[in-house]
């Protein structure tokens, strides 16, 4: 049983049994100076005041939210309530984390990101605010998913990132993720990674919670 | 602060057959590397008994794994045929057992993920048993490292912890004081894979360790070429070399060919 307290808060770097940073030592300075950033970063009410004004001009936000009463219907009965992220620029939730980290790896003075992507919207999400903020941008995709999402890899392309067939593997976002954090591994000196989910070394987890926890500080 | 080597684990495991076998004598010591069960659990058996008594001071061994994100191509590449003929921890652990009986030290590297999923206590047992020297785990940073290590120990097999180019000096103190057998030390920031020429910042960084440890150092990474051993000699006391010798085994050639080559540059 997990507590709760661990559920909300990481605890050396910690969500109960899950999380730590398990990476080679080559990153092990760098996730520590982004842990340090973060903290102080999200504390910064300059940067918080800055992130509202991107969330509202460039994403989009607030979403809003409402009533599936045809759905509710089908279903017998239930409220169904959407809270539509597919309104966000680019389509999908991951612009929230993709706008939050891309300020700070400016801020870290970092030019060149990379990221990692399954169906591609996290990918297009980070292209997107690559191409918004003057970043270098590439991104590790498996070549099965390329395959399957050919049409958000031309929309990475478009938007000026490089986008590379990760062929290792199973070719899904497992490996991409593993390709991503080799390239880190080489570049870590100039290169932020953009992590798009809940997974990776902390404080990744932790950051990408803080920063999609907007979508449920928006309810009522 | 510089450690006081009189009190570090480091110091106390005088018993250690790595730390005696990988000091440097004169001459630099050689660890070559091969991953279990590439190109097949067969050849894989006589590849490394070939190189147990080809001279080299000690033996990695790699235990395949799904997700290798320290590994460059070649490595990546064994580990992936070596999974998909159907190798195993336990079937690494065996061919570990059997080259270990030549009388060279082996070390066995792989990720955290199979040794979990292995149950670390029960790993830690079989490979003692197996006569297995020591332990690598390149994901394995010392914030994250107990308890595996703690059990590791428990079987008196040697933790060695690997410093990095990017590692701050406090770090590497506490690095070395986890460390037993001998202290890895990553030469360029990257992943494995024979690399031309290696980093300017070497020797400082080897420097660097030395003044935190009594233990042997080790360089890795990138390491493939009779001149790198060269290069090495006076600022390590081994040299590791993994991708060149898996390349000649994929190629289905003797890589101990490579090792007679490498160990003339290397007295």
């Amino acid at each position: 049983m997990i507590a709760r307290s661990a559920l909300t808060h990481p605890v050396d770097g910690r969500f109960g049994t899950f999380g730590g940073q398990y990476v080679p030592e080559t990153l092990m300075g760098a996730l520590v100076e982004l842990e340090r950033v973060w903290h102080e970063t999200k504390a910064d009410g300059q940067f918080q005041l800055e992130l509202a004004g991107h969330r509202h001009a460039f994403i989009g936000r607030p979403t809003p939210i409402y009533a599936a009463t045809r759905l509710a219907e089908h279903f017998g009965g239930a409220h169904i309530h959407l809270k539509r992220e597919d309104l966000c620029h680019t389509g999908a939730h991951k612009l929230n984390n993709a706008v939050g980290q891309a300020l700070l790896a400016m801020r870290m003075g970092k030019k060149r990101v990379i990221a990692e992507t399954g169906a591609g919207q996290h990918g297009v999400a980070t292209a997107t605010v690559c191409a918004r903020f003057g970043l270098e941008c590439t991104v590790y995709m498996g070549g099965e998913d390329m395959r399957r999402q050919s049409m958000n890899v031309r929309r990475m392309k478009l938007l000026g990132a490089e986008v590379v067939e990760v062929k290792s593997g199973t070719r899904t976002l497992k490996d991409a993720i593993s390709e991503a954090i080799r390239d880190w591994v080489t570049n870590v000196e100039t290169t932020y990674y953009i992590i798009g989910s809940v997974v990776g070394p902390h404080p990744y987890p932790e950051m990408v919670r803080d920063l999609q926890r907007v979508i449920g500080d928006e309810r009522g | 602060m510089v450690a006081d080597p009189g009190r570090s684990p480091a110091a106390t495991s005088n018993k250690s057959r790595l730390a005696s076998a990988l000091k440097a004598d004169g001459d630099l010591k050689l660890v070559g590397y091969m991953m279990a069960g590439h190109p097949n659990r067969k050849r894989s058996i006589e590849v490394g008994k070939r190189l147990a008594t080809s001279g080299i001071a000690a033996l990695e061994i790699g235990i395949p794994f799904s997700d290798p994100l320290a590994d460059g191509p070649v490595i990546q590449h064994a580990g992936q045929t070596a999974l998909e003929h159907g190798m195993t921890v336990g079937g690494a652990l065996e061919i570990a057992a059997a080259v270990a009986s030549e009388g060279v030290p082996v070390v066995l590297m792989t990720y955290i993920n199979p040794i979990l999923a292995h149950d670390p206590r029960r790993f830690a047992a079989e490979a003692a048993q197996a006569g297995v020297a020591g332990v690598i785990v390149p994901d394995l940073p010392v914030e994250e490292s107990e308890p595996v290590v703690g059990w590791l120990r428990s079987t008196s097999l040697d933790t060695i912890f690997l410093v990095a180019p990017t590692t701050s000096e406090d770090r590497v103190e506490s690095i070395c004081s986890h460390s037993t057998g001998f202290v890895y030390c990553v030469t360029l920031t990257g992943v494995t894979g024979a690399r031309k020429e290696l980093p300017d910042g070497m020797k400082d960084m080897l420097a660097t360790v030395r003044r935190h440890t009594s233990l042997p150092v080790a360089a890795g990474f990138g390491i493939s070429r009779p001149e790198h051993m060269k290069a090495l000699r006076g600022s390590a006391d081994a040299a590791v070399v993994g991708s060149a010798i898996v390349s000649e085994i994929d190629r289905g050639g003797d890589p101990t060919t490579l090792v007679k080559e490498l160990l003339k540059a290397c007295r």
